[in-house]
């Protein structure tokens, strides 16, 4: 037999393309990986601690500090488990509805756009940063003129929404989705046919669809291979069933078919809030809130809500022993975390310059990995 | 404000009061419970979702039946602490498993219980992604779990000493030992014995001797000025900083933070009245008075300063101290 000089290397934490901190050990032969070992924890900050020790609507603030890129999602999750435990899902009136599919869908959007940027500046595309961050920038400025805040958004209410949509506001919006296309087109022209992004990308990292549901991948990977699977269509939840939106699919499940998937996934963003704008403006202004008790002390039991995040399925489950206002235990089921399970798997026999790309792919948040 | 709030309405639709045994006779898990209808010991139903209760020694082959019977997706798995949960009886810990079925579009949960000494069968065999979740559980809960390959801590760091979700450790948190200085601080980590978490002594944050973070701190110095005895130093720079940090503590055996101050009264009882001053003072070298403890003591001996409030890591037993020593001497 040949013989093989193995080496042990450490990927990260401190290194620029991990995403925060995430430590790969690796243990190679020249270049290529044998196995890798992910090391997490490094940011982790005990939150379903912490969920356990506040009351209902306090918590909310602490679920954008998870995935700090996709605060609204987050915030959407926990505030309708937390009205499914209490049963006044079907209560919430529709301009809030209509309001939370808009803001999760501009969150999603910008959460590609990072995720794109990042992606690329990590494979060596530089300047797809600087297009994405433009567009990015004025979604922020979308939330900023919503909520106030850019990234930590708490945008989200049990029983409704803080705010009625500020003026001009959907009119800024529509203007920015009728761009937003013409936008996608230019990423598109930088990377699809990119001989070079073609051959960093297709063809790494491939996952099987039964290995996907295996390792319990979600989210864009697991459409990627192919899974025809989204929680927006699967399990419905807000008014999604009325909207019209396709959940683009992959055909290999490697790195380029999940690039491909999220880029289409921001077309269908855009689609959805296109169709949102004039449903909102049909609905009472005002109209934000449930009719609920101010002090939230949800009956004994216990559920498990998930929504479709950027990053995949992010699941909330609730124990309430229904005698006070705080949560018995809030288990937090982080899409990032699951997915990230499988890096060993994707990376085996690749190049370690693959592995930057397979991390990219994942598109993990190291906050939401750790908590 | 004068709005009427309604009490939250009971969960919607599910046909409430349903018997343990028509839950296990619902279509979406009769086929895999009539697999092992006794290894379920119960059911549960709360807004529209299933809860089965599940024999311990049974759970991974229920799992692996539920599996058979196209629920592939293992979506989550995690544990509850029911230490302090109303009215609960039994063993301590809960195990829930979250499932999905693509086919039925369905997610059904399983729940086995535990305690802190018996450890629960992996399923790590039927779904891989266990793995990690199964981690965290132990890591989170100190839950055992048997025939995992690998389990090991993933949140927290290898050698910390509890278990945070666990509904006795304190929120604030617990000492781990993790300090700057492995001379003051030997290696090994975990929280000083019998800390309760309690005690803000106990707790991992600001205690005073922080403040020599930049500075040498004192058991530090202390080896140094032992080798200082035996040889000459060898940096000149060196030896001023041992010879002036050195000396209060040559003079001074109370000048150790860790002694308590009955303690260092004691050791002081002999001296001046400045070195029982010197005595009471928190030993931290804190300088938030001004002075160093040394100097503190000596400017209220000689008349420099007549405030007494001014050591604030000693707190209220080293100012009715100083009281004390001022109006009897």
């Amino acid at each position: 037999m040949f013989d093989v000089h193995e080496m042990e290397v450490n990927f990260g934490p401190q290194h620029p393309s991990t995403h925060g901190v995430l430590r790969v050990i690796l243990k190679v032969d020249g270049e290529r990986i044998i196995d890798a070992k992910p090391v997490i924890g490094y940011l982790h900050r005990g939150t379903e601690k912490l969920f356990e020790h506040m009351n209902y609507p306090q918590c909310v603030p602490h679920t954008d500090r998870m995935d700090y890129v996709a605060a609204a999602t987050n915030n959407l999750g926990f505030v309708e488990a937390v009205e499914k435990l209490m049963g006044i899902t079907a209560q919430i009136p529709k301009r809030a509805q209509l309001l939370r599919v808009i803001l999760s869908e501009l969150q999603r959007i910008s959460s590609h756009l990072l995720w794109l940027a990042t992606h690329a500046i990590d494979i060596g595309a530089m300047t797809p940063f600087f297009y994405t961050f433009r567009e990015r920038e004025q979604v922020l400025d979308f939330f900023e003129a919503y909520c106030g805040a850019r990234l930590t958004l708490n945008c989200m209410r049990i029983g409704g929404m803080p705010e009625d949509v500020p003026a001009g506001w959907l009119e800024d919006i529509q203007e920015f989705i009728d761009r937003f296309d013409v936008a996608i087109d230019e990423y598109e022209n930088l990377l699809t046919n990119n001989r070079i992004w073609k051959r960093r990308t297709v063809g790494i990292g491939v996952l099987s669809p039964e290995e996907a549901i295996e390792w319990g991948i979600t989210g864009p990977p697991l459409r990627g291979s192919g899974v025809n699977w989204d929680l927006r269509r699967a399990l419905p939840y807000e008014c999604y069933p009325e909207l019209d939106f396709e959940v683009p699919l992959g055909k290999n499940g490697d790195t380029y078919d999940r690039y491909l998937v999220r880029m289409e996934e921001m077309r269908q963003c855009r689609r959805i809030i296109q169709q949102c704008i004039p449903l909102i403006r049909q609905t009472p202004a005002g109209d934000i809130k449930a009719k609920i008790s101010r002090v939230i002390r949800p009956p004994e039991g216990e559920v498990y809500h998930s929504i479709e995040s950027p990053k995949g399925e992010l699941g909330y489950y609730i124990v309430s022993d229904g005698k006070s206002q705080n949560a018995y235990r809030c288990h937090v089921r982080p899409p990032s975390f699951v997915n990230l399970q499988a890096l060993p798997a994707m990376a085996k026999g690749h190049l370690i310059s693959d592995l930057v790309a397979l991390i990219g792919t994942i598109d993990i948040v190291l906050g939401e990995v750790d908590r | 404000m004068s709005e009427t709030t309604p009490p939250p309405a009971a969960p919607a639709a599910a046909p409430a009061g349903r018997t343990a045994s028509d839950i296990k006779r619902d279509p979406l898990v009769l086929v895999a419970v009539s697999r092992d209808w006794e290894a379920v010991t119960d059911a549960k139903e709360f807004a529209n979702e299933i809860t089965l209760i599940v024999d311990r020694a049974r759970i991974v082959s229920v799992c692996r039946a539920f599996k058979d019977e196209g629920f592939s997706y293992l979506v989550d798995l995690s544990g509850v602490d029911y230490s302090k949960y109303p009215g609960h009886a039994g063993p301590r810990f809960g195990v829930v498993y979250t499932l999905y079925s693509f086919n039925a579009n369905k997610r059904v949960r399983l729940r086995t219980f535990t305690d802190e000494n018996t450890p629960i069968p992996s399923v790590t065999d039927v779904w891989k992604t266990a793995n990690w979740h199964e981690r965290e559980t132990f890591d989170m809960l100190g839950i055992q779990f048997e025939g995992h390959p690998n389990l090991e801590r993933i949140l927290m760091w290898e050698g910390f000493n509890g278990h945070p979700l666990r509904k006795d450790f304190p929120i604030r948190g617990i000492d781990t030992g993790a300090r700057i200085y492995p001379e003051v601080f030997p290696p090994g980590g975990g929280p000083k014995p019998g800390s309760t978490g309690k005690d803000a002594k106990d707790v991992n944050i600001f205690q005073g001797e922080w403040n020599t973070y930049g500075t040498w701190p004192a058991a530090q110095i202390a080896g140094q000025r032992a080798a200082a005895k035996t040889q000459q130093p060898a940096a000149p720079e060196l030896a001023a900083v041992v010879a002036e940090t050195a000396k209060p503590t040559q003079e001074a055996p109370w000048h150790n933070p860790d002694l308590q101050l009955p303690e260092r009264m004691k050791m002081a009882e002999k001296g001046s009245l400045k070195d029982k001053l010197f005595a009471a003072m928190a030993q931290t070298d804190c300088t938030a008075c001004g002075w160093d403890c040394e100097g503190y003591a000596n400017a209220i001996a000689t008349g420099e300063t007549k405030d007494l409030t001014l050591c604030v890591p000693g707190e209220q037993e080293t100012e009715d101290m100083l009281k004390k020593l001022m109006s009897a001497g």
